[in-house]
């Protein structure tokens, strides 16, 4: 069986929303070390790859490795009616298709969440080095990200000369954002060489949902490769994206 | 012909612009008998070239990608492998079934009975090995990546979609259901027009989709409960299913006693002695599949298109050109954003 509980519902809720951004649907690892998942968006052009340690629960039970299968619209839904200053147990035996989420504040509410039988079937990583690596403040990265909208679909990252640009044109226009070490928003950059590519919008702005855990973002990448983004929860864990690149134009 | 789950499902109506950008794991044989079925003149006749070879598959699995490239989604065919010994039986009934539709189809020709020549030409379908090749370079030229089975494609599509490496599993059959694909979609490569058979009517035939969960939340069932249910029906490995038990009886049966195990047990259902019910269950809940392939769109090779359809089979070049111009956007998009495929 499998049994943890987290002092703060939320942190649950916005681990669910950072994955249901991507996909519908996808199998929990749970095992005496914690939970994971990785799991590809329907196109295959990005991926969430999300750890919660057993050192992020206030409790953790779990004596085997166990699939926990999960319609995430379902599991968004269920959190949702979740509020502040409410604890989170998870629970789910051996023998039952069923997961248990149960709110613990004033009062005690109990869900139970039918469980999809996916196989359990894990994906591996991408296997990619990275030139540059820039730690920013996920709020500026939003920021620009939305700059880009007003006029593309898709936008040029570029690190060189220890300082990040986030770039789009359009049919709508153009735009430059600018973020250098000087003005304290780059946090850190680190880069063997310089490095440029395209990736689209609308996965970098569906990836933005894990904001919410953290208020740094550690973005990796290199020159036409994908980007790894990174969020790193102060209670603990991780949530990883990476995005495929798109192609300069022929 | 597949297991028959139609009674017991209810089907939800999915239009092609909920499918953009999403990859659909496509049963590759499936679809090509519903070409050579459904592509044919008034009385049955199929498409044909000058030198007299059938092209419908080909117009089929040309036209058919082509709207789905165009509305952004990203097909894999998927390609029947080595059959599983037990579906030996079920070979056997569709050649019978062809033999006997090909003496029907030449008895209503003569009698100038249209309908009748029709419905039976449509019957009588061959696929052969040489068809399947053909299909499979307009595959390649289109960009569009197609996967080889150990065994039943359906197994392998539904594998792939269990994975994740596919949104949803299509095929005309339930089977996918019986392996475990969480979402089929039906009527997506026929869409369109089409005629009722043995009526001069039309209909429009929408995509729709079944949802595993929803199936078994409806039925109160388990997924190997289903399995037991789709052996009470007949599947392609016990195509007779069991005498006088249809759908109703058939869930009866599996709420009253749990399994087709323990009912058979209490002998409240009769099997033939032959059949090795476990056997089956296994094939549904064990089958053989790959996870050796690449999900890759690399963009269309509109000569090579043109060479094959044009060039070989006598296609019009004007209506492949409009075809292939009108695709020219989205495929030429799908080969800018890349996958993660490449970097694993």
């Amino acid at each position: 069986m499998f049994k943890a509980v987290l002092a703060d519902s939320r942190i649950w809720k916005n681990v669910i929303d950072s994955i249901s951004t991507l996909v519908e649907e996808g199998v929990f690892i749970a095992d005496p070390s914690g939970i994971r998942l990785r799991a590809m968006d329907p196109s295959r052009v990005a991926m969430v790859d999300m750890e919660l340690p057993k050192a992020a629960f206030e409790s953790y039970d779990c004596a085997q490795e166990m699939p926990i299968g999960v319609n995430f619209d379902d599991m968004k839904n269920i959190m949702k009616r979740t509020g502040s200053n409410e604890k989170l147990e998870l629970e789910k035996l051996d023998e039952e298709a069923r997961l248990k989420i149960r709110f613990k504040g004033k009062s005690s509410r109990t869900f139970s969440l039918p469980l999809l039988d996916l196989g359990k079937e894990e994906l591996s990583a991408p296997r990619i080095s990275f030139n540059a690596t820039l730690k920013i403040p996920a709020n500026t990265l939003m920021e620009a990200i939305k700059d880009a909208e007003v006029v593309s679909d898709f936008v040029k990252i570029t690190a060189e000369d220890n300082q990040m640009k986030i770039a789009a044109s359009g049919d709508r226009g153009e735009v430059d954002v600018v973020i250098t070490k000087e003005s304290g928003e780059l946090l850190s950059v680190e880069q063997k060489e310089g490095a440029h590519a395209l990736y689209s919008l609308t996965y970098l702005s569906k990836m933005m949902a894990a904001s919410s855990l953290s208020e740094i973002a550690v973005l990796m990448f290199s020159t036409d490769m994908p980007m790894r983004l990174d969020f790193n929860p102060s209670s603990g864990g991780k949530i990883v994206y990476y995005l495929a690149p798109r192609m300069e134009a022929e | 012909m597949g297991v028959n789950l139609r009674d017991l499902v209810t089907p939800v109506a999915v239009s092609l612009e909920e499918l953009k950008g999403k990859v659909v794991a496509i049963d590759g044989y499936n679809a090509l008998y519903q070409f050579l079925a459904i592509i044919r003149q008034p009385d049955g006749t199929p498409l044909k070239d000058s030198r007299g070879r059938i092209t419908s598959h080909l117009s089929g699995i040309f036209y058919r990608t082509a709207n789905l490239l165009e509305a952004g989604v990203k097909p894999v065919y998927v390609f029947d492998g080595k059959p599983p010994e037990l579906k030996t039986k079920e070979i056997e009934k569709r050649i019978e079934v062809k033999e006997r539709a090909a003496v029907e189809y030449k008895a209503a020709l003569e009698r100038g009975d249209m309908v009748a020549a029709r419905k039976a030409a449509q019957a009588t379908s061959k696929l052969t090995g040489e068809m399947v090749g053909q299909a499979k370079d307009v595959l390649v030229a289109l960009g569009v990546p197609w996967i080889q089975a150990p065994s039943e494609g359906e197994a392998q599509a539904t594998f792939m979609t269990k994975k994740g490496d596919a949104w949803a599993t299509v095929s005309q059959d339930y089977d996918s259901l019986l392996f475990g694909a969480p979402r089929l979609i039906r009527n997506l490569t026929i869409s369109g027009r089409r005629k009722l058979p043995n009526k001069p009517v039309y209909i429009d035939i929408e995509p729709e989709i079944v949802r595993l969960e929803d199936v078994l939340l409806e039925l109160k069932i388990t997924r190997d409960q289903l399995i037991d249910i789709g052996i009470l029906l007949g599947t392609d490995f016990n195509p007779d299913g069991f005498k006088g038990i249809g759908p109703k009886k058939a869930l009866k049966a599996i709420e009253e006693f749990g399994s087709l195990k323990a009912a058979l047990e209490q002998k409240k259902v009769e099997a033939d002695p032959t059949l090795d019910v476990e056997a089956i269950r296994d094939i549904f809940l064990n089958p053989k599949t790959t996870d050796d392939y690449r999900l890759e769109w690399g963009g269309i090779n509109g000569n090579a298109v043109k060479e094959i359809l044009c060039g070989s089979f006598d296609f019009s070049p004007e209506r492949i050109e409009a075809a292939l111009h009108r695709i020219e956007k989205e495929t030429k998009e799908l080969k800018k954003q890349s996958s993660l495929e490449k970097w694993f």
